[in-house]
């Protein structure tokens, strides 16, 4: 296979988390990088017609710098053969991730002229069995419940980046300085926060709930914050040659 | 007679810049003053406000009669390291010490130099400070910088955007002799993070406000590091990291583990502690011997919370590192347990116990457990069957052989990296050989485990007895927890789902055999290391 320019540079999968402030980075990689560049798996709007992700991956060429998504998993990495794949991943506290999808989904719903849905059947409908873990697990390929924290623990552990939506200012601008790009924090482009009506708030008893269904969530968080220290410490090594630190 | 009221007390620290200083933020920091000015004029007569501008001994920078004058920053980045191009950047902890003595203070405020405020800052501030909270930081809002170039009220009417880094704190005083900064550098990245979780760390009620229009900034380029900087940030974030690390281990610092590790030596410290109600308690066992009838037993009992095999369960991926590089080597990595079950025993409720049977325990989380933990807090069950039955129930269900498809999900090679028998890989003839070395390690290992930590309590179970009403009442007080109030029967589903999965198999083996060979093993490889422990089972139960 003949060599390209950007032979052995590295590919950025960035896992996409729903509510976990995934946007903000998929929308300053595609102002930043532009299409070809940045590939990402999924609709860019919320109704948009899903994309054939298979497709978008073939369609990869060695200028691909980053690929985001929902459906992006670990397999991708096939087609990155010849180079050295940087996972990110970024988590969120799981109740209030949850909160978070609520408030969307009514936003969602608000747009639509539809009426709100209520807390228990949002739950019903939409919160299953620690939810993020098994984003996590799917993202690297684990799909049996029961195996999902042990999987998704572990792989955070191999990962690049791996931090919270909490600290996501101050990792941002390393990731991106470690793509090559004005490390910057880019300004959130989610919609949730002032422009969704924060509505009626979840009762302690619904609170209870959710905590109580997220108890392998709060596992991953945790560890997601711990490793934040790693992963900068990773980022600052990917960015600054060895020789310039020198504390004493 | 007009009653006094007494008026909080408010002290704030700037620090200031001279020539080391680019002309930008000299031209800001005028701004910044001018605007503090206005904000204690604002507030006089209901907050006694003191600002301190914390400069270095050696630069002029800009002074009023309003502002106390504080030489305070006596070292600076020259001082703690060599970086590739010279700035002059303050630590954070002699700005800090402009704050002096401290008593009778209500409140202290530090803000950047670049930081302006609005004119209501100090009277918000103060009624924070009385509705409780010990800590809180104030967001502030980034405003062009043409508003700031037409002059104060302009730049303080703007709405600006909000900007979620931190750059005004205010905390109690008491919280000033708690906080460790380290040595970070100001004008660098980490220099806010490292204050902020400090504060968050040691403030029983802290606060970030991140929606109030109390302080503004010139700007928002958030551009944050110039790439031959990159040193100066490298050293914040070492210092930031320490602090974390410090931060984490506290409350979780125990003597290491004495384990059958040979990669620590082994000095019993302290006698196992009394009878109290255990916190933890796990079960050193193989698999095949009952661990999930013992957690169905512990599970029938008052206040307690058990499980078998509960999540992170460390089997999987987690077993297959082990597996390949050792226990010492995963170490760190597996300390996700560690954290995963501190996260859960903050759940429980106070005086419940939390049990997990698995018998990867020993396997594969022991040490990152009991190095994690009080050790006066853990009980573990040595849990025993007959080997025999043991063997015999493995071989059935295909464990070490392709007709059981995964093992290597759940266990360790008895003979692999690792073990401590004397035994190469090339000299075993079939799985039940694997299955008889495979107790023989774990028997090996258990004993090792026992007689390296005597600071925990061990309770002796043998299955049998385990199915009396008489031996589960036993094991519960020997673990100091209530008695039960109805005997636990053994499951019958959980007995039939095995025998279907054995006929399935279909490798039914007797327990005559099981003897022969077990004599076969032993006599096959007499003399050789890790052996003797299965030795001594087999005529236990003989």
């Amino acid at each position: 296979m003949a060599l390209t320019t950007t032979q052995g540079r590295p590919v950025w999968f960035i896992y996409h988390v729903p509510k976990t402030g995934g946007q903000t980075l998929r929308d300053h990689l595609r102002s930043e990088l532009g299409p070809t560049r940045h590939v990402h798996l999924g609709p860019w709007e919320p109704g948009d017609e899903r994309p054939d992700a298979d497709a978008l991956l073939r369609a990869c060429t060695s200028e691909t710098v980053a690929v985001t998504g929902h459906a992006l998993t670990r397999t991708a990495g096939e087609q990155f053969p010849a180079r050295l794949v940087r996972e990110v991943l970024v988590l969120r506290d799981p109740v209030e991730r949850i909160l978070s999808h609520y408030r969307y989904r009514n936003w969602v719903l608000a747009q639509r002229g539809s009426e709100p849905e209520d807390w228990q059947h949002f739950i019903d409908r939409v919160v299953g069995r620690d939810p993020m873990t098994r984003w996590v697990a799917r993202f690297v390929g684990e799909q049996r419940p029961r195996r999902a924290l042990d999987a998704a623990l572990h792989a955070l552990r191999s990962m690049t980046v791996v931090t919270t939506t909490d600290e996501l200012d101050d990792v941002l601008p390393s990731v991106l300085g470690a793509m090559g790009l004005p490390q910057i924090v880019p300004a959130r482009s989610n919609r949730t926060g002032v422009e969704i009506p924060v509505g009626d708030g979840p009762t302690p008893a619904i609170l209870e709930l959710l905590d109580a269904r997220t108890r392998e969530d709060a596992v991953l968080h945790r560890a997601a914050r711990e490793l934040t220290a790693r992963s900068l410490q990773t980022l600052l090594r990917l960015t600054t040659a060895p020789s310039q630190v020198r504390g004493v | 007679m007009a009653c006094a009221v007494a008026v909080p007390t408010v002290r704030h620290v700037v620090p200031l810049v001279g020539d080391s200083a680019p002309e930008a933020l000299r031209s800001v920091q005028l701004i910044t003053l001018e605007s503090i000015r206005r904000a204690r004029r604002f507030a006089e007569g209901n907050v006694d406000i003191e600002v301190v501008g914390a400069r270095f001994p050696d630069e002029e920078v800009p002074a009023a009669e309003w502002m106390v004058d504080a030489p305070v920053l006596l070292t600076s980045s020259r001082d703690v390291g060599q970086f590739a191009v010279p700035r002059r950047l303050p630590l954070l902890r002699d700005v800090l010490a402009g704050f002096g003595d401290v008593q009778g203070i209500d409140g202290l405020v530090f803000t950047n130099t670049d930081v302006g405020l609005q004119p209501s800052f100090y009277e918000v501030v103060a009624e924070i400070l009385d509705s409780g909270y010990d800590a809180f930081t104030i967001n502030r809002r980034s405003i062009s910088p043409v508003f700031g170039a037409n002059g104060h009220k302009l730049s303080q009417a703007a709405i600006g955007s909000t900007h979620p880094g931190t750059d005004c704190f205010v905390f109690r005083p008491h919280l000033l002799g708690a906080i460790d900064v380290g040595r970070v550098l100001m004008g660098t990245r980490y220099v806010a993070k490292t204050l902020l979780e400090e504060l968050q760390a040691r403030a029983p009620r802290f606060r970030t406000f991140s929606e109030l229009h109390l302080t503004f900034h010139l700007g928002d380029e958030r551009v944050w590091k110039r790439t031959e900087l990159a040193d100066y940030e490298a050293f914040n974030l070492e210092e930031f990291l320490q602090r974390r690390a410090r931060r984490t281990r506290v409350g979780s610092t125990v003597p290491p583990a004495a384990t059958f590790l040979p990669r620590r030596s082994v000095t019993p410290t302290a006698p196992v502690r009394s009878a109290s109600r255990p916190r933890l308690v796990f079960c050193a066992a193989l698999g095949r011997s009952g661990t999930q009838f013992l957690a169905e037993i512990l599970g029938s009992g008052v206040r307690v919370d058990a499980g078998h095999e509960r999540t992170p369960a460390m089997s999987g991926p987690w077993l297959r590192d082990v597996a390949e590089l050792g226990l010492a080597a995963t170490y760190d990595h597996r300390r996700a347990k560690a954290d995963a079950l501190r996260l859960a025993l903050g759940r429980l409720p106070r005086g419940v116990t939390y049990v997990d049977t698995s018998h990867l325990f020993l396997t594969m989380f022991h040490d990152v457990v009991l190095d994690g933990f009080d050790h006066g807090s853990i009980r573990i069950i040595d849990l025993r069957r007959d080997p025999v039955d043991i063997a015999r129930s493995m071989y059935e269900l295909g464990w070490f052989s392709d007709r059981q498809e995964g093992w290597r999900e759940w266990l360790l090679d008895p003979v692999g990296l690792g073990s401590p028998l004397g035994v190469a890989t090339e000299e075993l003839l079939d799985p039940l050989d694997a299955v008889l070395l495979h107790i023989a390690r774990n028997l090996h290992e258990r004993a090792a485990l026992r007689s390296n930590t005597p600071t925990v309590r061990w309770v002796d179970v043998d299955l049998p007895r385990l199915r009396t009403r008489v031996g589960q009442q036993a094991m519960l007080r020997a673990l100091g927890l209530p008695p039960l109030l109805r005997t636990v029967r053994v499951s019958r589903r959980a007995v039939n789902t095995r025998g279907e999965r054995k006929q399935r198999i279909g490798s039914p083996m007797d327990r005559d055999a099981i003897n022969v060979r077990i004599d076969e093993v032993l006599s096959r490889f007499e003399g050789r290391r890790g052996l003797d422990a299965l030795r001594d089972e087999v005529r236990r139960w003989r």
